[in-house]
């Protein structure tokens, strides 16, 4: 239906990795970089799944087992996004400064990027081609839905799958640090969580096989919102007390409320004596007594 | 090619690679050579420090600063591609000709087709050996710049680079613009014509080869790079693809190899002290002038002439200076300290270069995509910028001139024919309802 149909359906679809472009990652440009990163992963993962749906013949008939490669795929490769993440992270830091990175700190910023780029390039992917034929003069309808466009529908659940995929990254980025982790005593929690994202996203997909469609989208939203919500909590909750490695330290002009890293002191440096104690202003000269045997002299 | 220029304290010259079609104008920062009296450089050691500082107290903001300069190459890029896709998508692709007939696409140029009936004519190539002739071509120009260059004859260089750009922005911008009248049934006069591409051209070549705003320069060499793709995609198809392949094989050749042209342009140009006229994307484009005569620069002379004064005003005391070194201090990274702020700013000046020939032949892949199918242009434009990125974190590992071309054109090639044999079909089947995994 003309550019109107197309620009909506643009904006549906790419909304929430457009507000998180302009908001959080076109100001610091490593973000953009680790974005372009995630974009390239995903493509990898369906390059994967559809050399195994071409090379096997059988699959090409039954959509639900390319369905459970393709998700198999996506969530291999994002735990190996997640291995590249890591790695790439410390050795770029040691080159940059020659000091190794202290594992302590989190990714909330670097974990966003990578999920936003995971999505977009699965956004673009699954509705791109779809949502450039509407630029026609008319609408398509299928047969299981006439009255609502399938354009319309498709940007929907892609404005969907798109919030979805990034909380998934998030989600993974958070157990699989966690799980390294060897302090963490709660493990069970983010095993649970790791199972939580694999299930929602096989039982997401399984059920736009649907096909009457506000069935599908019904059923979509009705497991998608709590699932966000919980998600949200447990990222808020995880996040607490951290401190995330891309604070905002970029922005110049802001000296004063700049914050610093500072290297710790090297354990050569004098300590602060402790057992010092303050001696009362006295004008007492050295010949007099000493009132207090066990005060130490501050040299 | 890539290249990443230093800072004006650094005695460093980088060079620039770059593909040879296209006559380049460039401008470097060159050191001046001002500390030559005196035995100890004292602003190359505060450089040092202060990028000592910067790397061991404060490595987020000098991640952040690198990262910057990938930035502002990237966005560029991408506006290339994405408006050449756009170009040819629209106007030769899809939709209807103005008298309701779909379009097919342009009808390449058929070249060197031989209708009559001599059969002494040898001169009749087939669609690779066209590739191969552009490729030497473009061989045969380094080598004469080479050539010229050495005996150094800067001044005919440059006028040649300004005419060659003047011809191809009038003709290929007339050619692109009879196109779009053509489709879309417009007329126009020829004054009107004339005077339109007259006015546009000459208003390029002034903001690129003199000053001019930033914008405006950097507009300039967008657009030529997408007038230039767009008329090479006229060639046909097997051209292209082959000329793609071979050209990313030349460049490794020409950059990195000992005896490469452009490998040979640049140790002189280093020699000889003097600049390369190639057009060249800088981020830092405005200071965009020749340095053959440096008297006429007037921009750059204001630097010189401060330059100049504080060189002076240091007083040839090894004591003071030594003095002045030891005084600052060696725990932190104070942004309020001058020293730290001019590094940060000369840093931030500092940008990569990438040649407008690359510029063209990642458009060239783009438009050939486009004959495909969308998803195909989605696909080649991520594997493009993947390909680009990891060569600028080369350039910034290894501070060398590097070819930009091979890797983004392999990785664009691999993904375009992954799409097209099988993600396409892979597609179709889930098109038409909404199924998503």
């Amino acid at each position: 239906m003309t550019l109107v149909l197309f620009f909506g359906c643009l904006f549906v679809a790419f909304s929430p990795i457009i507000a998180l472009f302009i908001f959080v990652i076109y100001k610091e440009a490593k973000l953009l970089i680790i974005m372009l990163a995630g974009a390239f992963f995903w493509l990898l993962s369906i390059f994967i799944a559809s050399i195994l749906w071409k090379i096997v013949k059988p699959l090409q008939d039954e959509n639900a087992w390319s369905i459970a490669i393709s998700i198999v795929a996506q969530e291999g490769v994002r735990l190996l996004l997640y291995k590249i993440f890591i790695k790439l992270e410390a050795n770029i830091y040691r080159f940059a400064t020659k000091q190794t990175l202290e594992t302590e700190k989190s990714y909330l910023k670097g974990s966003l990027a990578c999920g936003v780029g995971y999505s977009f390039a699965y956004v673009l992917v699954m509705y791109g081609s779809v949502m450039t034929h509407s630029t026609g003069p008319g609408s398509l309808f299928t047969s299981e839905c006439p009255k609502i466009s399938l354009f319309i529908v498709n940007a929907l659940l892609a404005h969907n799958f798109g919030i979805l995929n990034i909380l998934w990254t998030i989600i993974i980025f958070i157990s699989f640090k966690s799980l390294k982790n060897k302090k963490e005593n709660k493990k069970i929690i983010y095993i649970f969580a790791i199972t939580l994202s694999l299930a929602s996203h096989f039982l997401l997909s399984y059920l736009t096989l649907i096909k009457n469609c506000k069935v599908s989208l019904l059923v979509n939203y009705l497991i998608s919102i709590p699932l966000a919500i919980i998600g949200y909590f447990f990222i808020k909750k995880y996040y607490r007390n951290k401190k995330d490695f891309y604070q905002s330290q970029i922005n110049e002009t802001q000296k004063d409320e700049q914050t610093i890293e500072v290297i710790k002191p090297q354990e050569n440096d004098q300590k602060q004596d402790l057992t010092r104690r303050r001696v009362p202003n006295d004008n007492t000269s050295d010949d007099e007594p000493v009132l207090f045997d066990n005060d130490i002299k501050i040299k | 090619m890539t290249n990443q220029n230093q800072n004006q304290n650094q005695n460093q010259n980088q060079n620039i690679n770059l593909n040879q079609n296209l006559n380049e104008n460039q401008n470097q920062n060159q050191n001046q050579n001002q500390n030559q009296n005196q035995n100890i450089n004292s602003d190359e050691i505060l450089f040092r420090q202060s990028e000592y500082l910067m790397r061991k107290f404060q490595p987020t903001l000098f991640i952040e600063l690198i990262s910057k300069k990938l930035k502002w190459v990237l966005i560029p890029v991408s506006i290339t591609m994405i408006l050449v896709a756009f170009f040819i998508e629209s106007i030769y692709i899809s939709g209807e000709n103005s008298n309701g007939s779909p379009k097919q696409g342009f009808n390449s140029i058929p070249v060197f087709k031989s209708n009559l009936n001599n059969s002494t004519n040898n001169f009749n190539l087939n669609d690779w050996e066209l590739a191969l002739f552009i490729v030497g071509l473009i061989f045969a120009t380094t080598i004469i710049f080479l050539i010229l260059f050495k005996l150094k004859c800067y001044k005919i260089l440059l006028y040649w680079l300004i005419l060659s750009t003047f011809g191809m922005l009038l003709f290929f911008s007339a050619s692109s613009f009879l196109d779009i009248l053509q489709i879309f049934n417009l007329g126009i006069d020829w004054i009107s014509f004339v005077m339109l591409i007259y006015n546009f051209s000459v208003v390029g070549i002034l903001t690129m080869f003199w000053h001019g705003p930033k914008w405006i320069s950097q507009g300039y060499l967008i657009i030529f790079s997408v007038l230039l793709a767009s008329i090479l995609a006229k060639l046909p198809k097997t051209t292209n693809w082959i000329l793609l392949i071979l050209i990313s094989f030349y460049d490794i050749f020409a950059v990195l190899s000992s005896k490469g042209p452009l490998k040979m342009l640049i140790d002189e140009a280093v020699k000889a002290d003097q600049q390369l006229p190639f057009l060249i994307y800088s981020s830092a484009a405005w200071i965009f002038s020749t340095n053959f005569d440096k008297e006429n620069n007037p921009k750059k002379k204001e630097k010189e002439n401060e330059k100049e004064k504080e060189k002076e005003s240091i007083s040839e005391d090894e004591n003071e200076e030594l003095r002045r070194l030891i005084v600052r201090p060696i725990n932190e990274f104070d942004l309020k300290n001058e020293n730290n702020q001019e590094f940060i700013q000369n840093f931030s000046e500092s940008r990569i270069k990438l040649g407008l020939g690359d510029f063209i032949f990642y458009s060239l892949l783009m438009s050939l995509a486009c004959f495909s199918s969308y998803l195909t242009v989605f696909i080649t434009f991520i594997g493009i910028l993947t390909g680009l990125t990891i060569t600028l974190f080369f350039l910034v590992v290894y501070e060398k001139a590097l070819p930009a071309l091979p890797i983004s054109i392999f990785l664009g090639i691999v993904f375009y024919f992954l799409t097209d044999l099988i993600l396409n079909q892979f597609k179709e089947k889930y098109e038409q309802s909404w199924i998503f995994f």
